[in-house]
């Protein structure tokens, strides 16, 4: 396929994906509720230096960053941390059953073309849960070897020049672009384990095989909405600066931030598996 | 049917599972707030922090009014009455009388300043500090025989606080100040000797460290360098392994550097330090002002 090709095709699968949203928002529960808990998550983090919280936190924080951060306004330069520490909990419990449960309803519209179910759906992507898990945790851990490894290096083994700044600049945004390619080859093993029943190593085998048919699809599908989320994590790094430039008297800026990311994190996700879980099904639909 | 029965009972419950989890995680959410869920310190610490931060603009503000100072006063006031066990209640209390001096209100500021050392013996570095600012107010007014029995009172309650590092330089510059010759030269005399004991007692302690400033300020205050220098000379000989000896090479480049403009003298102590003390704090400094010298005007 050319690249024109490519292009009209993510432009169906988006349409499709827009119209089977407007026509059963449902699909957005899985997200709605992933990003509910990532904000109960932010709100106890809000609170951890305050009782009663503080008698779990406190005594990590204390042994691990230092007793500053017990105190205000310097628990909130640990925030965007500790809450990064949250997400990735949350999203090696909840976040995948919540992924494989869209996967299943998007499966459940394409061949039964009936209102998705709730409670059957998360059923299903519960038993699918060390698999769906597996995989998660697999990109989590190939991510952070590509967005550290190469950082790791040039910091450690490279004399702080000029040239070795702007490399490191090169390879962080290098990195992020990495990662939503990798993404997008590992994106279909969700809804193959689901929808397919695969394990976890056919459901990534499953996911190359049809990411290599249609990557560029693929890819265009993943990288669009995830540059929203690049533009947030700008936003977060950028956190320290704004809140002491921009807002000098409201340390609190980094927690809104931190839920506005939550709700982008709930556009971008919701945009990313629904639409290669639509692209998987219609490619499904063809192979038989 | 046995079979689908159970199974879509399974399912019902699972479909109430968001709804009812996103409501109570959102009635939880809005509960925290609203309960306070704090013992109080952290809120106590967010007002100060806040009130700390303005107190900082208005004293810089030249254009402040009264009423400016008296809200400031205001705010501080309510911590001290809200969170009075808590452990920077007492520097609320201090800002407090700080700022009734700033307005020149001297009694008024002195007795909040007497507050701190009748609410909060315990937290005997604000009492200290708050002795010693009731001491300044004291000369201020003219009443020197009470300001010296306030500072004598720093030395003896709060021996072993910084403030009470202060007291007898700040004696020697009053009676300095006032062109007491006789007594000056008395009090810097008693001064250099009680910091020389400190360093001696000490040379490897913070207050060690700090006493240094000391007697250096006691001979500069005079004008006598090269006494300071030949101090100085004899910490780095007596005490080559400590941190004092750092810190007197590094005072001693600075007088010459500032005080006796030789700063080609000076760029031998810097020296010094870069090679016997490359792992000291004073090394970076150090560095830094050789580039300075050595950078061509």
């Amino acid at each position: 396929m050319g690249i024109k090709e490519n292009l009209s095709l993510c432009k169906s699968v988006w349409s499709v994906t827009f119209k089977t949203l407007a026509k059963y928002p449902v699909l957005l529960i899985p997200f709605f509720v992933n990003a509910v808990f990532q904000g109960l998550v932010l709100t106890v983090l809000f609170y951890y230096p305050r009782s009663p919280f503080s008698a779990i936190f406190g005594p990590p924080v204390k042994a691990f960053y230092g007793i500053r951060f017990l105190h205000y306004p310097y628990n909130f330069l640990l925030l965007p941390k500790l809450f990064y520490y949250g997400q990735v909990l949350m999203t090696l419990t909840l976040g995948v059953v919540m992924f494989g449960m869209a996967m299943g309803m998007v499966s459940q519209i394409h061949t039964e073309g009936t209102k998705p179910r709730i409670g059957g759906n998360i059923n299903r992507s519960l038993r699918r849960y060390l698999p769906l898990a597996g995989v998660w945790l697999v990109t989590f851990i190939i991510s952070l070897i590509i967005l550290r490894g190469p950082a790791f290096l040039i910091t450690k083994f490279m004399q702080p020049t000029t040239f070795a700044r702007i490399l490191l600049q090169v390879v962080s945004y290098g990195g992020i672009l990495a990662v939503f390619i990798m993404e997008a080859l590992f994106i279909y093993a969700y809804p193959a384990i689901v929808v397919e029943r695969a394990g976890f190593l056919k459901g990534i085998a499953r996911s190359f095989s049809v990411s290599k048919g249609v990557f560029l699809t693929t890819a265009i599908l993943v990288i669009v909405p995830r540059i929203l989320d690049f533009i947030g994590l700008i936003m977060k790094e950028k956190i320290a600066g704004a809140a002491n430039i921009t807002f000098p008297d409201f340390p609190e800026i980094t927690a809104v931030i931190l839920a506005i990311l939550i709700g982008i994190t709930l556009i971008t996700d919701s945009l990313v598996f629904l639409s290669t879980a639509n692209l998987f099904m219609l490619k499904k639909d063809t192979e038989k | 049917m046995r079979l689908i029965r159970p199974f879509r009972a399974h399912n019902d419950m699972f479909a109430r599972i968001p709804a009812c989890a996103g409501m109570t995680l959102l009635a939880i959410a809005v509960l925290l707030p609203l309960t306070g869920c704090d013992s109080g310190a952290y809120s106590a610490e967010k007002r100060f922090w806040h009130a700390s931060r303005k107190y900082d603009r208005l004293t810089q503000n030249k254009d402040a009014k009264a009423q400016d100072y008296q809200e400031m006063i205001d705010t501080f006031r309510e911590i001290t009455i809200r969170y009075p066990d808590w452990a920077n209640s007492a520097r609320a209390q201090f800002y407090i009388g700080q700022l009734y001096a700033i307005e020149n209100n001297l009694p008024k500021a002195r007795e909040e300043l007497e507050v701190i050392l009748k609410e909060y013996p315990a937290n005997t570095d604000i009492c200290a500090t708050a002795l010693f600012t009731i001491a300044v107010i004291y000369e201020k007014e003219g009443n020197w025989g009470k300001a010296k029995e306030a500072l004598d009172k720093v030395v003896k309650d709060y021996p072993d606080s910084g403030t009470a590092f202060q007291v007898p330089l700040y004696a020697a510059e009053h009676y300095k100040a006032k062109g007491q010759t006789a007594e000056a030269e008395t009090a810097y005399a008693a001064a250099i000797g009680k910091y020389k004991k400190i360093i001696a007692d000490g040379p490897k302690t913070y207050g060690g460290l700090m006493a240094v400033d000391f007697v250096v300020a006691c001979y500069g205050d005079r004008e006598q360098w090269a006494e300071a220098i030949d101090y100085l000379a004899t910490l780095t000989r007596d005490y080559p392994d400590s941190l004092v000896a750092t810190k007197a090479l590094f005072v001693t480049g600075a007088i010459y550097q500032d005080k006796l403009k030789q700063p080609e003298k000076a760029l031998g102590y810097y020296q010094q330090i870069v090679d016997k003390y490359s792992k000291s704090v004073f090394a970076k400094p150090a560095r830094q002002l050789i580039d300075l010298i050595n950078k061509p005007k």
